[in-house]
């Protein structure tokens, strides 16, 4: 797989380097006003690509951050005098800027996600060309720009501009693919896929998502810089027009939002019908072909163009697979942890209520090192809750948590990971659209701290632990129930945790498989790492734990050696009743 | 004629997101593609011109007090109170807006007692389509028209959409007048460009604040 | 009248229900008891039409209930009350038990169904117009039985009845479920809390991890070794 990755950074050089060349074959103008167009699109959809595409937060507002940038440049070179060249920059900080302080306090809100945050995007845009309109900025007229002298620097003017716009347009595709192959893009596409289960993971979703937004508006902010000497007469109605956000997106769903050169594909796509069906009649009917062409595309090819490429791809060589040999990395055995007496993990007087429910009435337990804890309880006592509220999912209304000294009761989930927590889900929730291997490198690169390279291997041989090496290329999808409890099971490891939460890990599985899982969970614990688990099945609860915690109406009532616990008369009577006491 | 036109396209248009499974992102790309087709459709029969619906009412003025307003504003306002109130009202009292309310809650459990939910989901996507087109209408009446005119009422259904999701039909007309009233209220106290941008800045507000509903 | 025969139902690939089969005759209260987890919910979810099931066939009066669409379960006679309550919130109490009679059979003898909910719980007269949601939770539960009463089932499944009510408001739950079996109507009960669930049944079958392990009347049933076995594990 690494041998196609140079290539294509280099093929994408060599396009760069030879379409610079494109204006000293002297062509007709047409060409190169044609070929601007096409990188003008490319910039604008493979910058919105980058947070929308990759980590699923749909935006309307990019013309807000095009616009800008045009502004910025119009002002500045007309009312400043500030020479093109030197707005450039500017238009494109300008324009992060206000990215960034808009998505600092809209990434805040958790409730903010898919359509709420198209519309409120697209609000902004409606806001900023207000302002454009009613400030000096514009004033209404639009602002003239012919006068403003701009460089030839290989030739004409209008070459200049046509090699800005190129050099816009790679930048965009090469961060696009920069970013794809990062840490930062896998924790992008983990965030698409399920945001709360990639925070708990270690990922720090706020941060990837500002950085995405800045640098997505700051491409915008500059193109849209070099288009306002392009156009040299800019008006507000046209450059916050909403179809210009409408069209940028439409050419990246085209092409495929999932992948780095979609947007791309897609621009090109575009720009080429349209100006190809231009005369006679039908020019006004090429958009409308345009819009079902997409419309078509998107139904029945989810992934865009680029999608359609990929499955025929998968399809052929899922034809052609051979038996992967990976040469085994094997896990290094820790030295088996003796269950000592020492608390890895001390809950005190924990209190968690939903809107009147109190679901934990102030919990106090403790858990050793080195011991495999069975948390159990009749429905509704708590369990799960406690189980989310230790992993940081949900925040604690009053009490203490304490992961190996340190008080996790109020630390953002991604950090807890750090701390050496990791936990599993009663229904696995993988990253349906990572491969297996990736889903675990992930937790080996973000809880585990370490690089992409180092959390692949990783990832291979924890996948090795659980038995599911064979599948590591697979879609989550196309496992099994207990293979995705594996999976799940493995990626919680690789982050190399100290102490692993299991909520209900064996739900749904037969005996058979059962008995698998149990084996698993005791290797588990044998290698070094604590366990506590949530379980309802009684015969496994005696058969695995050490010790046994039980929870009643938000409260422990008991704890201790399993059968010595069952026998408990207060346990009984919460289970079964007082007749059976 | 075109109102219940528009209500079949709704539920047309329903029908195939169910069928093709598509979720509420995508469609939101399909319905501008939609768009896209018809503005060009738009300017290939009726071309780019700007025209005006002319007919008697739009030029009468009625007196009331020391007020001058226009029969059209006053006929748009009338339908959109006569609708919202119909509509709140026939959500609260008829058995179908009952189903409606205890579906959009709890779907399984309202199917359990014998609600139809994807006849209802039909039913409810012409009417806003039927309702929709009742706006157009009334923006075709009041305004002139053109087909590059169709993003700059973008704006105005976004802010519906936001709204809308206030849930309440009653708090929905309140929020309509209340946000229109502030918009002309900032054209009579200052430049009336600004307009938008207090109506939007609430919006973005409302949408920060109480993303829940 | 209810048969239930090699029943098996799946979440996704997670298999929660197999080789199930029970039968409820006209005017029996059964219930069906087990430990958390063990696959009740989902047995009544199924049955009610809530769930699709994998294998095995569920016939009411001879008729198989696959061929049945979900929503018009209710106007073969079942209704349900589901664990949880799952009340629509947002509406009145009224309201409430107005969706429960929502089918045309039903609807109309509203009025009278009407009565009898508020005779059989007279505190949800008073109640009539405050929104459900605001209702605590022994009242919540009249209200999510009285739904169900209104369509007028000749079968009422109830899921956990008991679950997050306090122990005086769970015997005046009991006492009405006991009433409504007392004027004829069917029951299959399901439930954690076997003490009252025992109480009032004819019948019981004890569900562990998906399967019957046992079943027979209550007294039969009442010092099994397999119902401590199924949960507290073996001892």
């Amino acid at each position: 797989m690494s041998a196609l990755r140079l290539p294509a950074g280099l093929g994408l050089v060599v396009a760069a380097l030879a379409l610079a060349l494109v204006p000293a074959l002297k062509l007709p103008a047409f060409y190169e006003s044609f070929l601007y167009l096409v990188f003008f699109w490319i910039s604008l959809a493979t910058s919105w690509n980058i947070l929308s595409g990759y980590a699923g937060y749909f935006s309307f507002g990019h013309a807000a951050f095009f616009g800008a940038g045009v502004y910025t440049t119009a002002t500045l070179t007309t009312t400043f005098n500030v020479p093109f060249l030197l707005s450039l920059p500017a238009a494109g900080l300008v324009a992060a800027l206000l990215g960034s302080v808009i998505a600092a306090v809209v990434f805040r809100v958790r409730g903010v996600r898919g359509e709420l945050f198209g519309l409120l995007t697209l609000a902004v845009t409606f806001v900023l060309s207000t302002i454009a309109l009613n400030t000096r900025l514009d004033g209404g007229p639009g602002v003239f720009l012919a006068a403003v002298p701009v460089p030839a620097l290989f030739g004409t003017p209008a070459t200049t501009l046509y090699h800005l716009a190129l050099g816009v347009a790679f930048v965009s595709v090469f961060a696009a693919l920069a970013i794809y192959r990062s840490r930062w893009g896998m924790g992008l596409f983990a965030i698409r896929d399920d945001e709360d289960v990639a925070e708990v993971l270690g990922v720090p979703t706020y941060r990837y998502k500002l950085a995405a937004f800045a640098l997505s508006c700051f491409i915008a902010g500059l193109i849209g810089g070099i288009h306002a000497m392009f156009v040299t007469y800019v008006t507000v109605a046209e450059t916050f027009a909403v179809g210009l956000a409408v069209d940028a997106i439409m050419m990246a769903a085209l092409g495929g939002t999932r992948f780095w050169y979609g947007p791309a594909l897609g621009a090109v796509i575009v720009t080429t019908l349209t100006q190809s069906l231009t005369g006679g009649e039908s020019a006004v009917l090429n958009r409308a072909l345009i819009g079902a062409i997409l419309i078509a595309v998107i139904v029945f090819l989810p992934n865009g163009v680029a999608g359609g490429f990929r499955r025929r791809a998968r399809r052929a060589a899922g034809a052609a697979a051979g038996a992967v040999t990976t040469a085994p990395v094997t896990v290094k055995p820790e030295s088996p942890a003796r269950a000592t007496s020492a608390p890895l993990l001390g809950c005190v007087e924990v209190k968690k209520a939903f809107r009147g429910l109190q679901a934990l009435a102030g919990v106090t337990l403790e858990v050793r090192t080195g011991e495999i804890l069975g948390l159990i309880g009749p429905n509704g006592s708590g369990k799960s809750t406690l189980i989310n509220v230790v992993s940081g999912y949900y925040r604690v209304d009053g009490g203490q948590i304490v992961l190996d000294g340190h008080d996790i009761a109020r630390v953002r989930a991604h950090r807890i990971a750090g701390l050496g927590l990791a936990r599993t889900y009663q229904i696995p929730r993988s990253f349906r659209r990572l491969r297996v291997v990736d889903n675990v490198a992930l937790a080996a690169m973000f809880g585990g701290g370490h690089g992409r390279a180092a959390g692949r291997t990783l990832a291979r041989s924890w996948l090795a632990f659980t038995g599911l090496e064979a599948k590591a290329d697979a879609l989550p999808d196309e496992l099994n129930l207990l293979e995705r409890k594996f999976l799940d099971l493995a990626r919680a490891l690789a982050s190399e945790p100290r102490l692993v939460l299991l909520d209900e890990v064996l739900s749904g599985l037969t005996p058979a498989q059962m008995t698998d899982a149990l084996r698993l969970v005791r290797r588990i614990r044998d290698r070094g790492t604590t366990v506590v688990f949530v379980e309802h099945i009684m015969r496994a609860v005696l058969d695995l734990a050490d010790r046994v915690v039980v929870l009643s109406g938000g409260q422990v009532i008991a704890e201790g050696p399993p059968r010595q616990v069952m026998r408990d008369p207060d346990v009984v009577r919460a289970y079964l009743g007082k007749a059976y006491a | 004629m075109i109102v219940p036109g528009f209500f079949v396209v709704g539920i047309v248009l329903e029908e195939g997101f169910l069928r093709f499974k598509i979720d509420e992102l995508t469609s939101l790309i399909v319905t501008f593609g939609l768009t896209v087709i018809l503005e060009s459709l738009i300017q290939w029969i009726w071309t780019a011109d700007f025209r005006r619906l002319e007919s008697p009412y739009t030029r009468v003025s009625l007196k009331v007090g020391t007020l001058f307003v226009g029969l059209g504003g006053l006929l748009a306002f009338a339908a959109a109170a006569i609708l919202t109130l119909a509509t709140w009202a026939w959500l609260r009292w008829s058995y179908l807006g009952k189903a409606a309310r205890a579906s959009a809650q709890d779907g399984p459990m309202a199917g359990a007692f014998g609600v139809n939910r994807r006849r209802l989901a039909l039913l409810l996507a012409g009417l806003s389509s039927a309702y929709a087109a009742v706006a157009g209408l009334f923006i075709a009446l009041n305004h002139t028209l053109a087909p590059s005119q169709i993003y700059s009422w973008i704006g105005v259904v976004f802010a519906a959409v936001i709204i809308g999701r206030l849930g309440n039909a009653l708090g929905l007309l309140a929020a309509s007048v209340f946000i229109a009233a502030s918009e002309a209220l900032t054209m009579a106290v200052t430049a009336p460009g600004w307009a938008p941008l207090v109506s939007f800045t609430l919006l973005i507000v409302i949408l920060l604040f109480r993303p829940e509903l | 009248m209810l048969e239930v025969d090699r029943l098996e139902v799946a979440h996704g690939d997670a298999v929660a229900v197999w080789d199930v089969s029970l039968t409820v005759r006209p005017r029996e209260l059964v219930t069906v008891v087990g430990p958390n987890g063990a696959g009740k919910t989902t047995l009544i979810d199924a049955i009610a039409g809530l769930l699709p099931t994998r294998s095995g066939t569920i016939r009411l009066d001879g008729r198989d209930l696959a061929s049945v669409a979900p929503h018009q379960l209710c106007r073969h006679g079942i209704a349900l009350v589901p664990e949880g309550r799952r009340l629509f919130s947002a509406m009145t109490v009224e309201e409430n038990l107005e969706i429960g009679c929502f089918a045309p059979a039903a609807r109309q003898r509203r009025g009278e169904s009407l009565e009898r909910v508020y005779a059989t719980f007279p505190v949800l007269r008073e109640r009539r117009r405050t929104l459900a949601g605001s209702l605590s939770g022994g009242q919540q539960q009249m209200v999510a039985i009285g739904r169900a009463l209104m369509a007028m089932p000749r079968l009422l499944l109830l899921d956990e009845p008991s679950l997050g009510l306090a122990p005086q408001i769970v015997d005046q739950v009991f006492e009405v479920v006991a009433g409504i079996h007392a004027d004829g109507v069917a029951v299959l009960l399901v439930e954690q809390n076997i003490v009252q669930a025992f109480a009032i049944a004819a019948r019981a079958y004890v569900l562990e991890q998906g399967r019957i392990v046992a079943e027979g009347t209550p007294s039969e049933l009442a010092r099994d070794a397999r119902i401590r076995e199924a949960y507290l594990g073996q001892q």
